[in-house]
């Protein structure tokens, strides 16, 4: 896909995920707590249950992951995979979350599904500590590094306010499907990280970011990077010393997982579940402010399942 | 006639295989062979395992007494096999023109007997930096580390970039990140003469300068089979001497100077009358014409004497500039405390050494900067120095942390480190030892001075010794010294330029960290089981 094809193609999905929002913004007057099984989900939120059946049940009220992945079709996959940490240090994604999503992508007839995270410690210890290396392999997906700055090609943000410009990587230019999988942590600087601040992990210059107001520059770069999908891992939730962790100690088992193509409203069901305000997270309030999706949770068509 | 197999051509194998495997050790960068394999193939590598067997002890620190007996029975046969600057030679002396060809040269002892007493002086006095300066097997690690890996670099580059064009990731792209350039070029001006002489004199280098080609010709003197002419069947058709790299074959005296010989065979396959052999060199037969004349050993000796005075009295006043010059000052010196203030925030009161490096002066007394551990750290905080010990420090390894950070769960370096300058530790000890300690400068600070969140610094801290604490509606970092393990993320991540608001002060002395607070290996349950929207 071309640069311009892609920019365009953003666009678009923004006007319609505008148009969205109106409609179930007025649909979910409804009521606090209650949904709407005519009108299509904003946010499928699933709890109780192991991450893998947990995903099964929220992709299928959303309609399948064929909605989402179409037949020959390249999906990149953007998990957390900053740190090289085990997987029972809740630093990383889940990798059996991750891989069965490879899976399922093609199953659903994904000509190639890559996945890649710029990590914050060495790439490949991460890749292979967090065991989202091999949980992606034997998928049968293809872990792609992020490591070098000549995969990143330089993009503009045109809504930008302090982020105007930004080096993406290739695989998110190139592929036809972006789905971000994050995982829900507490974060020094961000407060909390989930589905807006995981994309510093697709640009690469990550420093100018912390040097001109994280926050914006986070908010910033949503208005122009617009996931498909996005699937927060909410299993095991690091409450303190985020984002990389101490211990154990630093987690609670939430067990639960949110579904949804609006970043704003995933992370904003997500900071209820961590146990702050969305308004209180800078990064969430301004993406919202511009625009970016809807944190106003009492505004959207809210799936609440169980397993 | 050219025997189907012949000792030269069995040298030849062996020394290719091992100089192969020897250049992808010091270029890999995917971690192909376990420290265990690494440490082993190293086994043999003189100077390395000298250092260890001093410092460590211990019978996998025994490689220098096996090439030592083996030099008693075979002669140097450590320069042709397993030297791998001695191979690196040989191909280049490969390059000659035809007509080139070797001739006799007289013994260097004087130089090379002088070379190797100041090196043993100095290194008894407290420098290694002539010894590691001269040692060929650092000399060659240092030449394929800093000018043969970004090579190897780029061309993966390459690959890697044709494979992505068919959508591939199969290899990915590396970056030569970190290595000073001040480090490259001091390698790379001391590896053009080397080049030269190998090419133009073939291994005189080996027999003037280095100090293992030296040490060892005082034993090969004595070897118990020596490469002898056969005096009878001798044609003095000089081809032997033409062939010899060594230059060490005088054909009117039809003698070799086995104390020059470098084992290589030439010699043997060149003689059409297969006159040229190994021999018994204690049976008192009529062929034994080897060893130099015994003015030289005189010679040596007087020499050595004479230098082990002059020498110790120079060797002392050279630690002492050493000294003097930017080797980290004391911690303990209570003048340091209060030095922080106003002063750049990089310019750290000492470097940082490697974890397992215990301190300073044991770590500059046995490293010999062969850059194994520059090649194999996975995040390149460890390069070459400059300035960071003083001159006689120069290119010994230090950690940078504006290349890299220490990967806490990593121990590589001092698993593969050969001289034991860096020792092995356990990850759980490693993760506690403390290399130095993190210093925040407030004054430099992004949430300080722009009002902005950042956190970076505590982002990235592995035992959350920067932690942030709420400071005018934001958060601001601090560092608690006692659980700092001064590996560096913190000063690594840090994004302000020129320089970094927190940074990490060297130990001199590595400390135990305590423990972070509260620890556990299960996670809590959670306390609520409904929506909270």
């Amino acid at each position: 896909m071309k640069r311009r094809d892609f920019l365009k193609k953003g666009l678009g999905a923004g006007l319609l995920a505008g148009a969205f929002l109106k409609v179930s913004g007025a649909a979910s007057l409804s009521g606090v707590g209650k949904s709407n099984p005519s009108k299509p989900f904003d946010l499928v939120a699933v709890m109780g249950g192991e991450p893998i059946p947990m995903f099964d049940k929220a992709i299928a009220a959303l309609g399948g992951i064929g909605k989402f992945v179409k037949s020959g079709q390249t999906v990149v996959i953007k998990p957390n995979i900053g740190w090289d940490t085990a997987p029972e240090l809740g630093g990383d994604t889940n990798p059996e979350l991750v891989g069965h999503l490879v899976k399922q992508c093609l199953k659903a007839g994904a000509k190639d599904v890559f996945v890649f995270d710029n990590t914050c410690d060495t790439w490949n210890r991460c890749y292979a500590n967090s065991g989202i290396e091999d949980a992606v392999k034997n998928a049968g997906g293809k872990i792609v590094p992020g490591n070098t700055e000549n995969y990143y090609k330089t993009v503009s943000i045109p809504n930008g306010k302090r982020l105007k410009e930004v080096k993406v990587h290739e695989l998110i230019l190139n592929s036809d499907v972006f789905i971000n999988v994050p995982i829900l942590k507490h974060h020094s600087s961000a407060k909390i990280t989930v589905c807006l601040k995981n994309l510093m992990g697709v640009v690469w210059d990550r420093r100018y970011w912390h040097r001109n107001d994280l926050h914006q520059c986070i908010a910033d770069f949503g208005t122009w990077c617009k996931p498909d999908l996005n699937i927060v891992d909410a299993y095991r939730v690091m409450t303190q010393n985020g984002p990389r962790g101490v211990s154990q100690a630093d987690l609670v088992m939430k067990k639960t997982l949110i579904i949804s193509t609006d970043m704003v409203a995933a992370d904003s069901a997500a900071s209820k579940i961590f146990g702050v305000e969305p308004s209180e997270v800078n990064h969430i309030k301004m993406a919202h402010e511009m625009g970016v999706g809807n944190m106003n949770l009492d505004e959207l068509n809210i799936e609440r399942l169980r397993v | 006639m050219q025997k189907l197999f012949s000792l030269r051509w069995l040298r030849r194998l062996l020394a290719l295989v091992y100089f192969l495997f020897f250049v992808f050790i010091f270029v890999d960068f995917s971690h192909t062979f376990s420290e265990g394999f690494i440490r082993g193939f190293l086994y043999p590598q003189f100077t390395p395992s000298l250092l260890k067997f001093i410092k460590v002890g211990g019978i996998f620190a025994t490689g220098f007494i096996a090439v030592s007996l083996l030099t008693l029975l075979f002669g140097r046969v450590y320069c042709s096999v397993l030297c791998p600057l001695g191979i690196f030679q040989d191909f280049i002396a490969r390059f000659r023109i035809k007509k080139q060809r070797y001739k006799y040269l007289k013994p260097l002892n004087i130089l090379r007997y002088s070379v190797l007493s100041l090196v043993i002086i100095l290194a008894l006095s407290g420098s290694v930096f002539l010894l590691y300066t001269l040692d060929p097997y650092s000399f060659a690690g240092r030449i394929f580390s800093n000018l043969v890996r970004p090579v190897y670099y780029s061309a993966n580059n390459v690959l890697a970039s044709i494979l992505g064009i068919f959508n591939s990731y199969a290899l990915h792209k590396v970056d030569f990140v970190g290595v000073p350039w001040q480090g490259v070029a001091i390698v790379a001006g001391l590896t053009a003469p080397l080049i030269f002489v190998a090419w133009r004199w073939g291994r005189l280098f080996c027999n003037s300068l280095c100090p293992v080609g030296a040490f060892l010709s005082l034993i090969s003197r004595y070897s118990i089979f020596k490469l002898t002419i056969d005096e009878n069947v001798c044609t003095v058709c000089n081809r032997c001497s033409r062939s010899c790299k060594a230059s060490c074959i005088d054909i009117k005296e039809k003698t070799i100077d086995f104390s020059r010989c470098v084992a290589c065979y030439n010699c043997v396959d060149s003689c059409k009358e297969g006159g040229i052999g190994y021999k018994f060199a204690y049976s008192g037969s009529k062929t034994v014409s080897v060893t130099s004349p015994n003015p030289s050993r005189r010679n040596f000796i007087a020499n050595f004497t004479g230098l082990m005075v002059g020498a110790s009295l120079l060797g002392k006043s050279l630690k002492s500039i050493a000294q003097g010059k930017g080797r980290g000052l004391d911690v303990s010196n209570p003048e340091l405390g209060k030095s922080t203030a106003g002063h750049r925030p990089n310019s750290r009161l000492a470097p940082i050494t490697p974890p397992g490096s215990d301190n300073q002066k044991d770590f500059l007394n046995a490293c010999i900067a062969c850059h194994l551990c520059v090649t194999v750290c996975p995040t390149h905080v460890i390069q070459p120095s400059i300035s960071q010990y003083g001159l006689l420090g120069l290119l010994q390894p230090h950690m940078d942390f504006h290349s890299g950070f220490c990967n806490f769960e990593c121990t590589l370096c001092g698993d593969i480190c050969p001289t034991g300058a860096i020792r092995p530790l356990e990850l759980d000890t490693k993760k506690r030892t403390q290399l130095g300690k993190a210093k925040f400068h407030m004054g430099n600070c992004i949430v300080r001075v722009d009002r902005t969140d950042c956190g970076a610094c505590s982002e990235h801290c592995p035992t959350k010794a920067v932690h942030m604490v709420p400071w005018d509606g934001l958060l601001l970092p601090e560092v608690d010294e006692d659980i700092c393990i001064g590996c560096g993320a913190c000063e690594y991540a840090c994004p302000t330029t020129p320089y970094k608001a927190i940074f990490v002060n060297g130990n001199v002395n590595h400390q135990v960290a305590q423990m972070p607070k509260e620890t556990s290996d299960d996670p809590r349950e959670s306390d609520v089981d409904d929506f909270p929207f």
